[in-house]
């Protein structure tokens, strides 16, 4: 589809209509800063939560006043509380400091194990890549959730559960990422030399191989963060996630549920923490997206 | 073998071992569990040689190779074993759930189809114009909002207050069936579908720069026919991988919709069967699960091979 004879660098920015690309490609850049902005600003606002909970809050997440349970919003309570009278709008402040790190570790742990599967099975190849490739076709031939359902009954709920599940069935695509990435750089003239020069193969890996796949596993990184997010919650309201008394989004949303009636905020309010926090990674993976793409 | 037929069949076979792939790992995986599941069905207070018992009639005192030759003969034949909490058949319990499963995924990914189609080629028209800027930001809206937490409002928030749709179960007449679908459907479209907008409309923007409908341009083809003609149809596989990937991620959309509706399908089937340690019951779920996938991606296979040659030539 493109033309035979361009140079590299025309073909990639070349469009027919050639005058417009230009002014498309600034666009582009300035969307992509937009979008890392909101991100990041998003992202940073939720660390700072995170961090700063035992200073913000208003109350002790875990303490429950017995005679104000299922309170409207008040002076005293923000948002109101919960079922069995806990402060709404402490328990959101520390759930970030539960689902926050908890979704980090569910993302880079996959990546750590993909990655370094990636670029040993791309870069040394022969049977162990072969072996490896096999299991992660075997792994996409389920739906990641079933397996990741089946994983926590046979482990039971908790934290290790869903570390390992998330761990055990991630890896497949930061592997195929890295492993593709690795097929490539291979054959860079710099990694040619770097073998002419004589440098051992882990030297090579690691200081030259493994720094160029970063981007690539960096940008599916932050897109995986959304899923993470919205994952654990997901998992938690089917009850095999992180368990009360715990603050988590997920179980709080779980739990409110059943008075939606009588204190909807209690459903809507945490499910809104999720949702901007999910779109701030997805703003912030778009925006690296884009400015990989210029 | 050559042909459409050749293609269908040669990929047919390659299936098989991934077939015995996905039983072997789901018996590995389910062994992980803690606990002795003859201990399980005999009870807690049974003695010791019930227990034994208990472990040879259910065959668990062979060694792994052989519970799994076991395990893949009975599937073959149909036999997914039988419940440890009821003792009724998991086949047969199956059955009656996989009708609504695969109708609401089903229903879930026409819908999004139906959406995506329109959405992507409205942006892809005028790349970065309004309407494609409005489509990329409600797309990166689908990606982040959960589809629980959609589930859930969308019974307290639409079905409670209209009294239009059923707000749990599937009711007892065939247009409460119907409209009992309803809600739940939209939920799974809404959860698959922003990945499929934003693909199909990268493809149409490649489309609209590719030389062939340059050239068709060039020619006189125009509006509708250029887009019907050129563009659409070279869209289609494309379109069919990424349907093919969100459907099986729309089983799972399934699993959380059904909970939050409580429709009895294989979905919430499978978390009551985990949450109560049905350890059979789990095993039937997942294999049907994985066969599901398996055959969809069979099924995207033959769709493409069949609105595009080039893929039955390059195979």
């Amino acid at each position: 589809m493109s033309a035979p004879v361009a140079p590299v660098a025309a073909a990639r920015t070349a469009s027919p209509v050639a005058a417009e690309a230009p002014r498309r490609r600034t666009r582009g850049r300035r969307s992509a800063r937009v979008k890392l902005v909101i991100g990041g600003t998003i992202v940073t606002a939720y660390v700072l939560a995170a961090l700063l909970a035992p200073w913000i809050a208003p109350d002790d997440p875990l303490k429950q006043h017995i005679v104000d349970l299922l309170h409207g919003p008040s002076s005293t309570y923000l948002l109101g509380t919960d079922a069995v009278g806990r402060d709404e709008v402490s328990r959101l402040l520390y759930a970030a400091r539960i689902d926050l790190p908890v979704a980090a570790l569910v993302t880079v742990l996959p990546c750590l194990l993909g990655t370094a599967l990636g670029v040993v099975c791309g870069y040394v190849g022969g049977w162990l890549d072969a072996v490896v490739m096999r299991i992660s076709d075997l792994l996409q031939a389920f739906p990641m959730y079933v397996l990741m359902i089946v994983l926590v009954f046979s482990l039971g709920p908790g934290l290790r559960s869903l570390l390992i599940s998330f761990t055990l069935v991630g890896w497949v695509v930061y592997a195929r990422l890295v492993r593709i990435e690795v097929l490539r750089i291979r054959e860079a003239e710099y990694i040619t030399a770097a073998v002419t020069a004589g440098f051992r193969t882990p030297r090579i890996i690691v200081r030259h191989v493994l720094p160029n796949t970063l981007r690539q596993t960096v940008i599916y990184l932050t897109s995986d963060l959304v899923f993470a997010v919205t994952a654990l919650a997901a998992f938690s309201f089917l009850g095999f996630g992180i368990q009360e008394p715990t603050p988590e989004w997920g179980n709080m949303i779980a739990g409110a549920d059943p008075y939606m009636a009588q204190h909807p905020l209690l459903t809507i309010v945490p499910g809104l923490v999720i949702t901007v926090l999910a779109l701030g990674f997805a703003f912030l993976g778009d925006g690296l997206q884009d400015r990989k793409e210029q | 073998m050559n042909g459409r037929f050749g293609f269908v069949a040669r990929r047919f076979v390659s299936l098989v071992p991934l077939t015995l792939g996905v039983l072997l790992l789901t018996m590995l995986l389910l062994s992980l569990a803690p606990g002795d599941p003859a201990r399980m069905v005999a009870g807690p207070r049974a003695p010791q040689s019930q227990v034994v018992a208990v472990a040879h009639q259910l065959g668990l005192d062979q060694p792994v190779w052989q519970r799994y030759l076991d395990y893949v003969g009975h599937v073959v034949t149909g036999n997914l074993g039988t419940s440890f909490k009821t003792g009724q058949s998991v086949a047969g319990q199956l059955m009656d759930q996989l009708p609504l499963t695969l109708a609401l995924a089903g229903f879930g990914v026409l819908l999004a189809l139906v959406l995506t189609v329109p959405l992507a080629v409205a942006a892809a028209r005028r790349p970065d114009g309004p309407v494609d800027h409005a489509v990329r930001l409600l797309a990166v809206f689908g990606i982040g909002l959960p589809t629980f937490w959609v589930a859930i409002m969308a019974i307290r928030l639409i079905a409670l207050p209209t009294g239009w749709f059923p707000v749990a179960g599937l009711g007892d007449t065939l247009s409460s069936h119907v409209s009992a679908f309803v809600l739940p459907s939209v939920v799974v479209a809404l959860s698959i579908l922003a990945p499929m907008v934003r693909s199909l409309r990268a493809t149409m923007i490649e489309l609209h720069e590719a030389e062939f409908v340059l050239a068709a341009r060039t020619l006189g083809f125009g509006g509708g026919s250029l887009l019907r003609r050129f563009q659409i149809r070279n869209a289609i596989s494309p379109l069919v991988a990424v349907t093919a990937a969100q459907a099986g991620y729309a089983l799972f959309g399934t699993v959380v919709v059904e909970v939050a509706f409580t429709l009895p399908g294989m979905g919430q089937g499978l978390v009551v069967a985990a949450r109560t340690q049905d350890f059979p019951l789990v095993q039937g779920y997942v294999v049907v699960f994985a066969a599901l996938v398996v055959a969809l991606y069979l099924l995207a296979d033959v769709v493409t091979a069949v609105v595009d040659p080039r893929v039955r030539i390059a195979a």
